[in-house]
Order: structure tokens, then C-alpha cells, then sequence
């Protein structure tokens, strides 16, 4: 049929005697034929494949790994309302923590701490501890555009609208953990909160400006029936020295809460 | 690794014949037992099949406590993995290594003793099982009493595969040596390691599943995988009589499967109580390893390119092409079926069974008959007698392997869909899929004619008359018709 | 030996890496697993096995039931177990600690046995399914397992565990069929099979 064929289907059987007692060729049932091996390419498509397997592979392991965890069971972390049998419920601070390390850190880093000239710190930050908690839900639920000063830090950057992306509850979460880590120690803020100033703003699409949000008459919605007091970015009571920075030029010189 | 090319020329290398051999009977020992054990695992299969069909037919004796359906069904499986698969493919490295190897060494009785205490061990399984001695656990069932004889026939043959390359002639070497060398040592290592830690130490708790299903991964991706990629490696580009087209291509193939093949297991059982990570680092290593089959079915492709035509007339090659490329569909199907989001409705339905038979029946089985039918001829100095067999055995295992899987698949999706919903009884999911146990039935009969026309061409070979040396007449060992007569 | 030692050495590496990692490594992890005692109620869970239902593992494991049934609840983001009320919650590590023989499973040709002991609690029921499966369900693939139970004479009072059956499968007058100490493990162990205490780490979801 082809040239091939005569290659490979002819065993040379008959080069050995049977009855040789030759050790060489009685112990060698050698295959005539050694197989050899070109030089070709590895075909492009082929190493993209390899590297995007290597990154999709990365990428899920971290994502799903339970924190290299013996005792994590669940690939997927737990935020939903849980029952536990005699156990209590999950703290809010928990919860906040998951969902900060999934977007917030980017940006505010995991110390809080902010990147210098770049992005705020949330550490001892006037707005997170302030008492007037609507211009800090606003921003959170709106996003920010434009020069923003913080412990006297001015940055000029953008960050983007969360209303979309996250729950009252998760919203709740999220702010609560972030004035209760890196030394920040105000109080809670509840889901009720975030919806009321949800509410309050529903209508706008855009970014704020830190002039804008200055403006906004400061109040604590944090406070059961969000009191209609005015509230200033000074610290929230019980907020920590380390909360208690520098109180910024603030717009409204409302008195000091308690 | 480097592999050496060593020469363009293609001149077939005139060494030795098998007439003689100290290692024609080893190897003749191994392909005899695999295909014996083959028939039974196949008759045992089959009645299986018939058994979970209808549960009260004439083939289930719910006296007989050795002939129900959980006893007879893991022995079947057993028997077609350490039976046929693993013997037939230990008698082909056999082969193998020894061509590549060139030396004198051959120590040819400690494959035979092998051979011996592995059958032996077989049997003490297949015994220690249908009499209630399994310990329940799926490709593990073989008691410790059948486990030990069958892992020191293991370690045997790794110590003879690495004294026979230690000993070998020269530098040279090619890929299928590094491939059959990481299964001898893989599977020693890992059949030990599994029934000492679970049959010897008898460890209790959900990490005796670990050990387990890590086991089962490494006897599907490194065992039975190198053991046939191996085999397609070193006899496809001697049937074309072209040499392999990458060397890089094979290295990628062989680190790749080393690399990844050991993770692979856990995967089975997603969403048990074992480590998170340990689960996710299973599914990303099914996921990697479609890196290595690629580049082992690109290298095959490219090496047949051009070549596709001798498909036809050479059947040996024919079987080996097709397990090759059966290969590379089913670890792309493996990597998919194993993702998450797919998982959770095929998890527990026969699709799974389907995916592992898929490779046991597509690509070992076939890889090993091709190997059967290149190496027979040779070693016995004998030719085919009734190619037509061997062309009637190629379709009849391509049409059980294609009725198996896809009836299996359909069914198993069905049954997962089923499953997932609540609202569907568990009573409703098994009537959902009774019409498809009549497929599985159908191929369980498709399996077992081919497995018999296996064996029948096997042993066609020796009612034709010895080809006698001198002669120049005398037939070729050639397997296929067209081309004695073109 | 150069290129012997690379193979063998790199083989050594990465499938001792897997070896490590996914049969090592959960073993050396579970060893150290301790039961949870409620604070409030003493309860320690998971309940030690009774002496009957450790015999029951190696009758459960002989007759391959894992062929065709599987012994965990996947959680609710990996499939419907929870939903199928095959389980309250998913199990876990801890649930398993003190089995010494553990059958996952990777079929469901049959349901779910994690909780089967809480959804039957009643011996004579086992007995009669596994005497006679089409009692309980005509198109059952399940075989029957009679050999896991024996004819007898009725002397005096019947057997207390003779099973109730009629029609085709009630014995000869004056017999009774009774189970095999076989049986009886088997139906202990499968009786012992209840995951419905609460473990801190596995939640129950809510709905």
C-alpha cells in the first residue's frame, strides 16, 4: 500500500536462528525497530492553553480553597443567615471582614491604611468615624470623584458606586467591620441606616463630589430613628485615640454628641 | 528530559528476533492471563448488567449470596483494571522496554514470577470478594490477602524495569521508557501505600476516604495512563514508519501527567467532608490535566498526519489511533465534568460510571489490543490468520464502547437533573432511567462479543503454521490483508 | 543515569507532593479531631457506635451496598441533598470520626444512606426491605437478600424478630423466617446511621 508499511510490518523474525543459543540474541527479543523522535514545535495555541490553564487554575485554587483550611469542608464561604443549631449568630464584624477582603482591600488595603497619595486611609478616618454616618453611607452607596482630604491628606482618585453590588445587610456589614478594625472602635451600623440614606438618594446616578458630601447636613442615621440632629465628622463616642486624628475642616460646626 | 533524536534514518534496525526469547514466555504468561481475566471480568459484568435491569429476573439468585449484584459487579471492575488492562499492558512494557533496551540483561524470570504471583493474587481476589470478603470499597475490594501478592508482583516489575534501564545499552532513550517507569514506580508506590494504610493499618474516619480516592486517581492517571500513552508513544510512529513529531510535545505530555495525574482522585467524591482545598486542588488538576493530553493527542495527530491513510489496512494502528484519540476526549470531557457547576447534577448518576468506562473500555482496552496485535505476531514469529476477525473485533469494540457511553451519559444526565429536583420522587429518578438499563445491557453483550473476538484472533495466531525462517516464501507477520495483496 | 535519576527524582517529588496532600496530610488532619460536647445539654456528638451496628460494617462493605448507595450530604451549593431532606445539614469531618470503615460512595442508584436510621427507626422494616425489596417499591432495582435470612421451624412462640410476611413471600406453615446474625449487624448499622445531632461547624441552612 505505502513504503511505510513495509517498514513497519516486517519483523525481521527470521534474523535469529530459533534454535541459537547464542545469550546475545537468545535473551534479546529486541524489536527490530527503535522508535525515534523529531524536533517539531509546540504549536501556539497550545502554550496559550498552558498559560491560561496555569492562571484559571491559580485563580480558582485561591478563590476556593477554604484558606488551605483542614477543617473548612465548604468551597463556597458562608454570608447567608445561618442557623447553628445552640450557636449564636454570625457577628456582622465577621461577615464585614470576608466581604472587605473581597473588594475594599483593593484600594484600602488590608491595614486600613490606605495607599499614601493614592487612596484614603479608613483608619482613623473622619469619615468612617464620624458622627455623621449619612455622608459616610452616601459615599459607600455612591461612589466619590475628586480631591478628598483625610487626616489632612488630600488624594485626588475615584472610587466607585457599591449600592448596586451589595445588600443593605452587607452594606451594614462591611461598614461595621471598617469602624471596628485597625484600632477604629465606633459603633455599629445598622441595615436600617444604609436603607435610609439608600432611600434619600435613590434618584441619583452619579458620583459625589468631597464638597458635595461636605455640604450635606451631617447627621447620625446610625442612631435608632436616625435622629435628625446634626452631627459633625467629630468621632462618634467611645471611637478610639486612634479614631480621634485630626477632625477636618468640616461644614457643619454641630455641637459635640453625649 | 532530553530525548534523543538520534538518527533520521529510518532503516529498521536489525537486531534480534523473538524466537527463543527467555521473555516470550513472560510476556505470552501476561497477555494470556489479561485476556483470560478479561472474559471473566466481561461474563461477570454482563450479568451485573442484567441483575441492576431487573432485580428479580432469572440471573438474580437471592439465595446465593456470591452472585449478588454488590459483589459481582466490583469483581467484574477489578478484573477489567488489574486483570486485563494492567496484565496485557505489563506484558507490552515488558516488550517495550526490553527493545529499548538492548542489552542482555533480561532477567527474564522475575517477570515471570510476576506474572505467576499476580494471577495468584487475582484469584485469591476474585475468591476473597465473592465470598464476602471485600472491604467495600470501590477499586480497592480486593481483600489484603489478595493485595499483598498482586503488590509484590508490582514491585517486582518496577525493580525490573529500573535494573533492565539501569543495565541498558547506551544513552539513547525514548519518552515511552519514562512513561512506563513512572507507572511501574507510581502504581507500586500508590497500590502499597492505599491497602497499608486501609487494609493494614486499617485507618477509620473520612481520611480513609482520602486515601482512597487519591488512590483512584492515581490508578486511572498514573497507571493506566502512562501505561497506554506509553504504549501509543512507542508503537504508532514504528507502524508509520515516521519518527514522533515532538520531543517537546512528549516532554509537556509526560510532566504534565506526573505532575497533575496524582491530584486527580478526590474529584470523585466533591462536596465530601474533606478539606476544602484539598477538593479544589482536585478539580484543578483534572482541569491541568488536559494540558498533557492535548499535547499527547496534538504529537499523535501530527505525528499521523499525512500517515491517516494507513489507518485502514494496518489494524494495529488503527486500534492505537483510536485509543489515543478516545483518550483525548475523554479528558476534556473528565476536565468538564468535573467543574463544579457540572458536577453537582452528574455527581452519583451513571454518568460518572460512564466517564471511567469511557477510558477504561475507549482507551486502554483498545490501546491494549493494539499493542496485543502489533507485539503477538512478532514475538511468537506467527502471523494473523483471519484479519477479518481483527476488523470485525475493531468495530464491534467501537460499537460497545459507543453504545456504553452515550446511552450511560444521556441516562446519567437525566438522573441528575432528576436528583436535583426535590420535587421528583426517588422512585420517579430510577423509573427515568430503567428504558437505559436496557442499553447498558445491549452493550454489555456488544462488549462481550468483542471481548470474545479479542481472544479468538488471539488465539487464531497459533493454529497458523509456524513461519518458517528459511523460507522465503514464507507469510509475513502481517495483520492485514490489503496489504499483502496491493 | 542521569536521565534515570530525573525521572525517578521527579516522580518521587510530584506524586509524593499529591501523596502528601490529599492522603497524608486529611490523615494526619483528622487524627487530631476531637467530639463536641454541648455546653448546655452533655451531649456529645457524634453518639459512640453501639457494639451490634460495628459488626454491621463488614456485612454493609461484603455485599458492596456501596455499589449502589452513598453515605454523605453534600452541602446546598453542591447539589439537592439537602433539598431531597436526605439531611439537614452536610456532613462533615467529625460525623465519621469514629467509624472505623467509612463508604462514601459514588453512586445513587439507590438514595442516600447518611440519615436512613432517622428516617426508619424500625428493625422490622430493614428486615422485610432486605428481605423483599418490590414489598416496599414494584419497580425498585434493588435486589432481594435472601440469604441474609434463614427458614426455621416455629418451636413454641414464634421468633420476636420473624419477619411479617404474606403472600408469595410468607413461609411454609409452621415456619418462620428469621435473620441471620448477618442481618441483624446489618440492620444495627444501618439503624446507627442518624446525622441529625448539631455540630458547630456544619450549620443547618436556613430556608
Amino acid at each position: 500500500m505505502s513504503s511505510h508499511d513495509e517498514h513497519s510490518e516486517t519483523p525481521e523474525l527470521n534474523e535469529t536462528a530459533p534454535q541459537s543459543r547464542d545469550r546475545r540474541s537468545e535473551t534479546a527479543i529486541n524489536d527490530p525497530a527503535v522508535p525515534l523522535v523529531g524536533d517539531g514545535a509546540v504549536p501556539r495555541w497550545l502554550i496559550g492553553v498552558i498559560f491560561f490553564g496555569l492562571f484559571w487554575s491559580g485563580a480558582y485554587l485561591f478563590s476556593y480553597s477554604g484558606g488551605f483550611s483542614a477543617d473548612v469542608f465548604d468551597y463556597l464561604p458562608k454570608f447567608g443567615p445561618l442557623t447553628s443549631g445552640p450557636q449564636s449568630a454570625p457577628d456582622p464584624k465577621v461577615i464585614g471582614k470576608a466581604l472587605f477582603s473581597q473588594n475594599c482591600v483593593t484600594c484600602h488595603q488590608a491595614t486600613g491604611q490606605g495607599l499614601t497619595g493614592q487612596y484614603p486611609p479608613l483608619a482613623g478616618s473622619e469619615i468612617v468615624l464620624g458622627e455623621a454616618t449619612n455622608r459616610y453611607i452616601a459615599i459607600v452607596l455612591k461612589g466619590l470623584q475628586g480631591p478628598v482630604t483625610i487626616k489632612g491628606e488630600t488624594v485626588n482618585n475615584s472610587m466607585q458606586a457599591w449600592e448596586g453590588q451589595y445588600t443593605d445587610a452587607q452594606l451594614s456589614a462591611i461598614l461595621t467591620y471598617e469602624r471596628s478594625d485597625w484600632g477604629n472602635n465606633a459603633p455599629p451600623i445598622p441595615p436600617e441606616a444604609i436603607k435610609q440614606v439608600r432611600d434619600e438618594f435613590k434618584d441619583r446616578k452619579e458620583q459625589w463630589t468631597y464638597a458635595e458630601i461636605m455640604k450635606m447636613p451631617g447627621k447620625d442615621v446610625a442612631k435608632a430613628g436616625g435622629s435628625e440632629k446634626q452631627a459633625s465628622n467629630k468621632p462618634a463616642p467611645g471611637a478610639s485615640p486612634a479614631g480621634s486624628a485630626s477632625p477636618a475642616a468640616s461644614a457643619s460646626p454641630a455641637p459635640q454628641q453625649k | 528530559m532530553s530525548v534523543p533524536n538520534q538518527t533520521a534514518d529510518l532503516q529498521l534496525n536489525r537486531v534480534a528476533a523473538g524466537n527463543g526469547s527467555v521473555l516470550r514466555g513472560p510476556i505470552l504468561l501476561f497477555f494470556a492471563s489479561g485476556l483470560f481475566w478479561l472474559l471473566i471480568a466481561v461474563a461477570l459484568w454482563l450479568l451485573s448488567a442484567f441483575q441492576v435491569m431487573d432485580p428479580f429476573s432469572p440471573l438474580v439468585f437471592p439465595d446465593v449470596a456470591w452472585l449478588t449484584y454488590g459483589r459481582v459487579y466490583p469483581v467484574a471492575m477489578d478484573l477489567l483494571v488489574y486483570g486485563w488492562a494492567s496484565m496485557s499492558g505489563v506484558g507490552t512494557a515488558i516488550w517495550i522496554l526490553n527493545s529499548m533496551a538492548k542489552n542482555p540483561f533480561t532477567g527474564g524470570y522475575l517477570p515471570l514470577l510476576a506474572g505467576i504471583i499476580w494471577n495468584l493474587g487475582l484469584f485469591f481476589g476474585v475468591w476473597g470478594v465473592l465470598g464476602g470478603g471485600s472491604t467495600g470499597k470501590e477499586w480497592l475490594e480486593f481483600p489484603i490477602y489478595a493485595a499483598f501478592p498482586i503488590w509484590l508482583a508490582e514491585i517486582i516489575m518496577a525493580i525490573w524495569t529500573v535494573a533492565l534501564f539501569i543495565g541498558r545499552r547506551g544513552k539513547g532513550g525514548y519518552i515511552s521508557q519514562a512513561f512506563l517507569l513512572t507507572a511501574f514506580i507510581a502504581f507500586a508506590w500508590a497500590y502499597g501505600s492505599a491497602n497499608g494504610f486501609l487494609g493494614f493499618f486499617k485507618v477509620g474516619g473520612v481520611a480513609a476516604s482520602a486515601i482512597h480516592w487519591w488512590y483512584f486517581g492515581c490508578l486511572i492517571s498514573l497507571w493506566l495512563t502512562p501505561l497506554g500513552v506509553g504504549i501509543v508513544y512507542h508503537f504508532v510512529p514504528l507502524l508509520i514508519g515516521r519518527p514522533l513529531y515532538s520531543a517537546k510535545l512528549a516532554t509537556i505530555s509526560f510532566w504534565g501527567i506526573v505532575a497533575f495525574g496524582g491530584w486527580t482522585g478526590i474529584a470523585q467524591i466533591l462536596g465530601a467532608p474533606l478539606p476544602a482545598w484539598n477538593q479544589t486542588a482536585s478539580v484543578v488538576a483534572n482541569v491541568l490535566l488536559v494540558v498533557p493530553i492535548l499535547a499527547f493527542a496534538t504529537n499523535l495527530h501530527l505525528t499521523m498526519k499525512g500517515s491517516f491513510d494507513l489507518i485502514k489496512p494496518n489494524l494495529a494502528l488503527r486500534f492505537l489511533v483510536t485509543g489515543g484519540m478516545v483518550f483525548g476526549l475523554a479528558g476534556i470531557w473528565n476536565a468538564i465534568t468535573t467543574l463544579r457547576s457540572v458536577n453537582r447534577i452528574l455527581q452519583f448518576t451513571w454518568a460518572t460510571t460512564a466517564r471511567t468506562d469511557l477510558f477504561l473500555i475507549g482507551f486502554v482496552s483498545l490501546v491494549c489490543f493494539g499493542a496485543i496485535y502489533y507485539v503477538l505476531p512478532r514475538l511468537v514469529g506467527r502471523s494473523w490468520k483471519y484479519t477479518k476477525l481483527i476488523q470485525i473485533h475493531f468495530w464491534f469494540s467501537i460499537i460497545a464502547l459507543g453504545t456504553l457511553v452515550f446511552d450511560l451519559t444521556i441516562a446519567g444526565v437525566l438522573q441528575g437533573f432528576g436528583l436535583m429536583d426535590p420535587k421528583v420522587p426517588f422512585a420517579a429518578v430510577v423509573d427515568l432511567i430503567k428504558p437505559f438499563l436496557l442499553g447498558y445491557e445491549l452493550a454489555g453483550v456488544f462488549i462481550g462479543v468483542s471481548a470474545l473476538l479479542g481472544v479468538g484472533s488471539f488465539l487464531t495466531v497459533f493454529v497458523n503454521p509456524a513461519w518458517a525462517p528459511d523460507s522465503e516464501e514464507a507469510p509475513e507477520p502481517v495483520i492485514n490483508e490489503e496489504v499483502s495483496l496491493a | 543515569m542521569n536521565r534515570l535519576s530525573k525521572i525517578i527524582g521527579g516522580v518521587f517529588v510530584l506524586f509524593g507532593l499529591s501523596w502528601w496532600g490529599l492522603a497524608v496530610y486529611p490523615y494526619l488532619s483528622f487524627a487530631a479531631l476531637k467530639e463536641n460536647v454541648d455546653p448546655n445539654t452533655k451531649e456529645v456528638a457524634p453518639p459512640d457506635i453501639p457494639g451490634a451496628a460495628q459488626q454491621g460494617y463488614r456485612v454493609y462493605a461484603a455485599n458492596g451496598c456501596v455499589s449502589c448507595h452513598s453515605q454523605f450530604v453534600r452541602d446546598k451549593s453542591e447539589g439537592g441533598d439537602i433539598d431531597r431532606e436526605w439531611g439537614k445539614r452536610r456532613t462533615v469531618a467529625r460525623d465519621y470520626m469514629k467509624d472505623n470503615q467509612v463508604f462514601l460512595g459514588v453512586s445513587r442508584m439507590g438514595p442516600d444512606l447518611t440519615n436512613v436510621g432517622v428516617r426508619q427507626k424500625d428493625a422490622q422494616w430493614f428486615y422485610r426491605y432486605l428481605y423483599d425489596p418490590r414489598l416496599f417499591n414494584p419497580d425498585t432495582t434493588m435486589p432481594s437478600y435472601r440469604w441474609l435470612f434463614q427458614e426455621q421451624a416455629i418451636t413454641g412462640q414464634p421468633a420476636q424478630n420473624a419477619l411479617k410476611l404474606e403472600g408469595a413471600d410468607a413461609p411454609r406453615a409452621g415456619h418462620e423466617i428469621v435473620p441471620t446474625a448477618e442481618a441483624e449487624a446489618l440492620v444495627a448499622y444501618l439503624l446507627s446511621l442518624k446525622r441529625d445531632y448539631a455540630l458547630p461547624e456544619a450549620p443547618a441552612p436556613q430556608e
